[in-house]
């Protein structure tokens, strides 16, 4: 039976996939005789143009003959399931699709020079991790599974096309907006993939329960049951693609935990998820506390006291995020508003706060504002400074025209003074970094060095007295770690490396230290010495995590392909190893965060768990 | 004898059109069945809905005493049906659509169709689009047939065709398939045709059947019935069961169901009138019926 429909639809849609062959040959024809542009352009067009029509035709003409023939008495008067013939019918013409794919996808494969060509379509798309060829077939068959669906419906493949089509576009519509309002936009791939699985198989239970039920002769009865199961398994489905794309996101902030955005301070760690907000591992009572009550923390700051925290929270008002400034105890305590943007009345109504900063002694908050698309000034950015009970706000302009975003790193001890990290449009393609001392009691500003690379891995100490980052040696053309003393304003280049790839930097608690990694080599650099010794050369592995343990002087390494997890004892040789559970490889250890003899390790599923270094005892604390 | 169809409180509409309403109808295995009804009476849409084409509104059918939901297809193995248009997929061969069918039918006889192929003179190689309206059907007959089906379903198979082949298939055809005890229900609108074929008469009228009964028990007491008056006769003739009555002058011409000896006597006995009686043909017993 299977065959016999198998070759009927094959048969009756051989000229689409004739076509598609034929213009497979026109590529590989174009491709020999070297014609690049001329390739390209008729790839796209093939991709992004037949692919997807070539689908909706497919699939709209899923029952067309047996509308035309009126074939479909025949067949259901057979004793033969109705949804065995659609079931039959489907996996039939999505051979054909699948078998263009399998054409187009060899030939790019084995064709010289092809893969090569045809390389600037295949680019990460805007949904992260889903590369643009997988999009040329994910969405021509998602195509084809609504307008076969739909073809039960009625004869006129054209009016299924539009059809097919016009709902498409509203549901991908309807869908988008509707992770906008869980907040979810970032997680447009996870979003994406469950839209395209669980939207096409909504169609696919509609459609097969509205021809097993309904009578096929009755276009408007069967559009109504259509509809209705239609409904009813779209609403299913937002529910279950919501379920999926927030996988464990609503109820599991340590998702969200990265080391970026967390503190750690006397033994506990600060944790901030950007849509459930901050949290503390109690080290003590060993559990996770939820500090903040508000939630969509855009940025976070402690003080280098450790007492309080300054934050950006988002609020949406009409369609527009604003950013408002709040701070509170570190305990979670006292949690106060300073700005809140999102208030008509506010000084600081549509205005964007890009970063933030506490003075060394907790009596002033420090943060950089920009109007958002309104020319004030040039539109340069403002630094703007208040006490931390509301008043005494006053203000700066930065004086960097080519300005595009700017980051505040330092708040020293020693002086009124404010460090921040500035990056600017440059007439090369990459911008230009700098790192710009603010004098708050002269008004002026001073660049400090603007040879930096890595500029993500800018590192303060502890007591904001020294800067360690990549920078690059002009004189010998290579790339050093290099500290800043934030009073002098030296520079030395604590290690110089051909390339600093693969590098993280970790200040010791105390700031007379810096652990960090190039590559697969491991290394603790001593300030008071300037040497650099190399603790460890670890010969495979991924991105390797590593953190000072509390007390100031040990070492944590981990990371996934790394094995076990490492203790680099006072001495800078290991000490120990503890074992991972879960050691599979989809389950390995990415960030950690070093305590008083325990180690806080988030997992790649997002598991946070604590490891008792002494007992080496393992519990999942979210 | 065993039922092999039963169908009970059977409703269909198309919108607002009541189509059948409350239907009811049996069929005993082993027996020929005629289904008579006017264009548009729902005779089709009874024979799709026991088909599982379409879904009833209300209602059960029972084959063989199992209830047949819309989604069962098991029974259909065991039955054959000819629509009334034999539409087929026009690309295939009568091959194809033959081996397309045999997957169908557990017992689909290979050498039965291959014995009305010749006798029907089809050849497998011709296409269906090329076929004329009597070699479908006579195709979509031997695809019946070859199904060996314990009921057969005609609906309306002969309409188009030519004389001859029509006696074929009347005459000779439906009497074989009976000797091998299948039951047929023959739906047709061409009622002097099924004269001589069917045991059984159902009138379909109204949605409904106002006729369900042996054939040859409606033949022998449905009778025209000629009364001669003397004089001016009455308006109405205050008898049961006239189904149709005509006045000409002295004479009336009455229709009657069931005609039996009381009425006679009861006619006999208030008039002094000539009475003559004649039996219909089942063209004639149909009309009354409806009209």
């Amino acid at each position: 039976m299977f065959g016999k429909i198998f070759l009927k639809e094959w048969r009756e849609n051989i000229l689409i996939f004739s076509l598609a062959i034929l213009m497979i040959l026109c590529l590989i024809v174009l491709n020999l005789s070297s014609q690049k542009e001329l390739t390209l352009y008729f790839s796209g067009m093939f991709l992004m143009l037949f692919l997807p029509f070539s689908a909706l035709i497919i699939g709209s003409g899923g029952f067309y003959s047996e509308f035309k023939d009126n074939a479909w008495e025949y067949l259901f008067s057979r004793p033969i399931r109705k949804e065995k013939i659609w079931i039959y019918k489907y996996i039939s013409l999505m051979s054909i699709l699948l078998s263009i794919f399998l054409v187009f996808f060899l030939t790019k494969h084995f064709l010289p020079g092809l893969n090569e060509t045809l390389k600037d379509f295949d680019v990460h798309s805007e949904f992260s991790g889903l590369f643009s060829f997988s999009l040329y077939v994910i969405l021509p068959l998602f195509a084809f599974t609504i307008s076969f669906s739909l073809s039960i419906l009625y004869e006129k493949q054209f009016i299924i096309i539009l059809t097919s089509i016009i709902i498409g576009t509203a549901l991908g519509f309807l869908y988008l907006k509707y992770l906008v309002f869980l907040w979810m936009t970032y997680f447009y791939t996870r979003g994406f993939k469950s839209f395209v699985l669980f939207i096409a198989l909504s169609f696919i239970i509609a459609s097969i329960l509205t021809l097993m039920k309904c009578d096929f002769s009755q276009t408007g009865k069967k559009i109504l049951t259509f509809s209705k199961y239609a409904v009813i398994f779209l609403v299913v489905s937002f529910f279950l693609g919501t379920a999926y794309v927030t996988k464990g996101k609503m109820f599991s902030p340590s998702k969200e935990f990265y080391p970026y955005f967390s503190y750690k301070h006397q033994g506990d760690v600060y944790l901030s998820s950007f849509t459930h907000g901050i949290f503390k591992y109690d080290s003590k009572q060993d559990k996770l506390e939820k500090l903040s009550k508000k939630s969509r923390f855009a940025y976070y700051r402690f003080s280098a006291r450790g007492k309080k925290i300054v934050f950006i929270k988002e609020t949406k008002r009409k369609n527009i995020w604003h950013d408002d400034l709040w701070i509170m105890n570190t305990d979670g305590s006292e949690e106060k508003a300073l700005i809140e943007s999102h208030k008509k009345d506010s000084p600081f109504h549509n205005v964007h706060i890009e970063s933030c900063i506490l003075s060394p002694g907790e009596e002033r908050v420090a943060f950089i504002a920009i109007s958002r698309g309104i020319m004030i000034e040039n539109n340069l950015p403002v630094l703007w400074w208040m006490n931390t009970d509301g008043t005494g706000l006053k203000s700066q302009p930065l004086d960097f025209p080519h300005y595009i975003n700017s980051h505040l790193i330092a708040w020293p001890m020693f002086e009124d003074s404010i460090i921040l990290l500035l990056e600017e449009k440059t007439s090369r393609p990459k911008s230009r970094f700098k790192i710009v001392k603010i004098n708050f009691d002269k008004g002026n500003s001073q660049v400090l060095t603007d040879d930096l690379t890595r500029t993500y891995l800018v590192r303060v100490s502890p007591k904001h007295d020294f800067l360690a980052f990549g920078f690059k040696d002009k004189n010998i053309d290579r790339e050093a770690l290099a500290i800043l003393n934030l009073k002098t304003l030296e520079i030395k280049e604590a290690y110089i490396a051909d390339l600093l790839k693969s590098f993280n930097v970790k200040w010791s608690q105390n700031g007379d230290k810096i652990a960090f990694s190039i590559e697969n080599e491991f290394w603790v650099y001593t300030l008071a010495e300037n040497r650099a010794e190399k603790i460890m050369y670890l010969d495979k592995g991924g991105r390797l995590s590593f953190d000072w343990l509390s007390e100031g002087d040990r070492l944590v390494l981990a990371g996934p392909g790394y094995g076990d997890m490492r203790i680099i004892g006072k001495d800078l040789n290991e000490e120990k190893r503890i074992k991972t559970p879960n050691m599979n490889k989809n389950q390995q250890p990415i960030y950690i965060w070093g305590l008083d003899n325990k180690v806080l390790v988030k997992f790649q599923r997002g598991h946070l768990w604590r490891v008792d270094l002494e007992t080496e005892d393992w519990k999942k604390i979210d | 004898m065993t039922e092999i169809l039963k169908v009970e409180n059977l409703y269909k509409n198309f919108g607002r059109k009541k189509v059948l309403e409350d239907f009811n109808m049996t069929l005993e295995k082993g027996k020929a069945y005629g289904l008579l009804g006017r264009n548009g009476e729902g005779k089709t849409t009874l024979i799709r809905m026991i088909m599982g084409v379409i879904p009833s509104d209300k209602g059960e059918i029972f084959y063989k005493g199992k209830r047949i939901r819309f989604s069962d297809t098991s029974y259909k193995s065991e039955v054959g049906y000819i629509a009334e248009e034999s539409i087929f997929f026009s690309w295939m061969t009568i091959k194809g659509l033959m081996d397309f069918n045999s997957s169908f039918y557990p017992k689909w006889n290979a050498q039965k169709a291959n014995k009305f192929l010749k006798r029907f003179s089809l050849d497998k190689k011709m296409r269906i689009k090329n076929l004329s309206r009597g070699m479908k059907l006579k195709l979509g007959l031997i695809i019946a047939l070859a199904s060996e089906p314990e009921l057969l379903i005609l609906d309306d198979p002969t309409s188009g065709l030519d004389v001859p082949t029509r006696h074929d298939f009347l005459k000779d055809i439906i009497r074989e398939i009976l000797e091998f005890g299948t039951t047929i229900l023959f739906s047709s609108h061409l009622v002097h045709e099924l004269e001589g074929v069917i045991e059984h008469l159902s009138i379909l009228h109204h949605g409904n059947l106002i006729v369900d009964e042996d054939f040859q028990k409606i033949k022998n007491s449905i009778k025209r019935v000629h009364i001669l008056f003397d004089e001016p006769p009455p308006d109405k003739i205050k008898i049961e069961g006239i189904l149709t009555e005509q006045t000409d002058g002295n004479r009336k011409v009455l229709v009657i169901y069931p005609w039996n000896e009381e009425k006679e006597n009861k006619i006999m006995s208030s008039t002094s009138a000539h009475l003559e009686i004649e039996p219909l043909s089942l063209e004639e017993i149909f009309i009354s019926f409806v009209s």
